[in-house]
């Protein structure tokens, strides 16, 4: 298991996953935690700074237990 | 005013909230007067180390979208090119407007372009942009995006 603390701009939550959880399923584990909408999300790292493949798993970005994540939605464009 | 400013103070005061760890993260400077309903937010570009301000007019918030400005951090100048960043995804206009449903100057009838909005509905076209703290992330992933931030707009 891996412990992980999500921010995103309606909240910062600590989150524990198994090592094997692919990347998609924990931004929809806190799209719902946080109350977004469905739709298009970024889940990036800091340092480095690189936005995770949603179809990797945790383990493949060797994710220490107690980091940082930021949850972003996705940006669209203006209109 | 049609919301009554209690409720709008707390509105803001919980998303406000919500996004407090990420204004740490990020280095914003945030200036909240409950009095004037006024949010100001500093925030800098990663890729020039440019610094903006937004200024967020909150007054009938959540019944109408924040009323967004930009000032230049050297002269004061507001609503300026010199302000404004330049790419930003088309949210930041050259006719000088931040063009999304949560800027109340983005409608015709406040100035802007959109007569085609009904600003009573302007949480609902983007709900994943529909609080202040989704706003101010949203506008610090644009002046951080490499692939669309061409610095200030007016040097």
């Amino acid at each position: 298991m891996i412990e992980i603390n999500i921010q995103s701009p309606r909240g910062s939550y600590n989150f524990t996953f198994e090592k094997t959880t692919k990347v998609s399923e924990v931004v929809e584990a806190a799209r719902q935690k946080f109350g977004f909408e469905p739709g298009g999300f970024v889940l990036r790292r800091q340092t480095p700074d690189e936005v995770l493949i949603p179809e990797r798993p945790l383990v493949s970005y060797h994710i220490q237990s107690g980091e940082t994540l930021l949850l972003v939605p996705e940006m669209g464009s203006g209109v | 005013m049609a919301v009554a400013k209690a409720v709008s103070i707390a509105h803001i005061e919980r998303e406000l909230a919500m996004v407090e760890p990420w204004a740490a993260r990020h280095g914003w400077s945030i200036l909240w007067d409950p009095d004037r309903l006024l949010l100001v937010v500093l925030m800098r570009s990663t890729i020039d180390g440019e610094r903006y301000i937004f200024e967020f007019d909150l007054d009938d918030y959540r019944e109408l979208p924040p009323s967004i400005e930009l000032v230049d951090p050297q002269t004061g100048g507001r609503g300026t090119r010199r302000s404004y960043p330049g790419g930003g995804r088309s949210y930041f206009h050259g006719n000088l407007v931040i063009c999304a449903p949560w800027n109340r100057k983005a409608y015709h009838a406040h100035g802007g372009p959109h007569s085609d909005w009904v600003m009573s509905n302007w949480a609902t076209y983007r709900q994943n942009h529909g609080r202040v703290g989704d706003m101010l992330v949203l506008l610090q992933e644009l002046i951080n995006d490499r692939t669309t931030y061409t610095g200030r707009m007016e040097r």
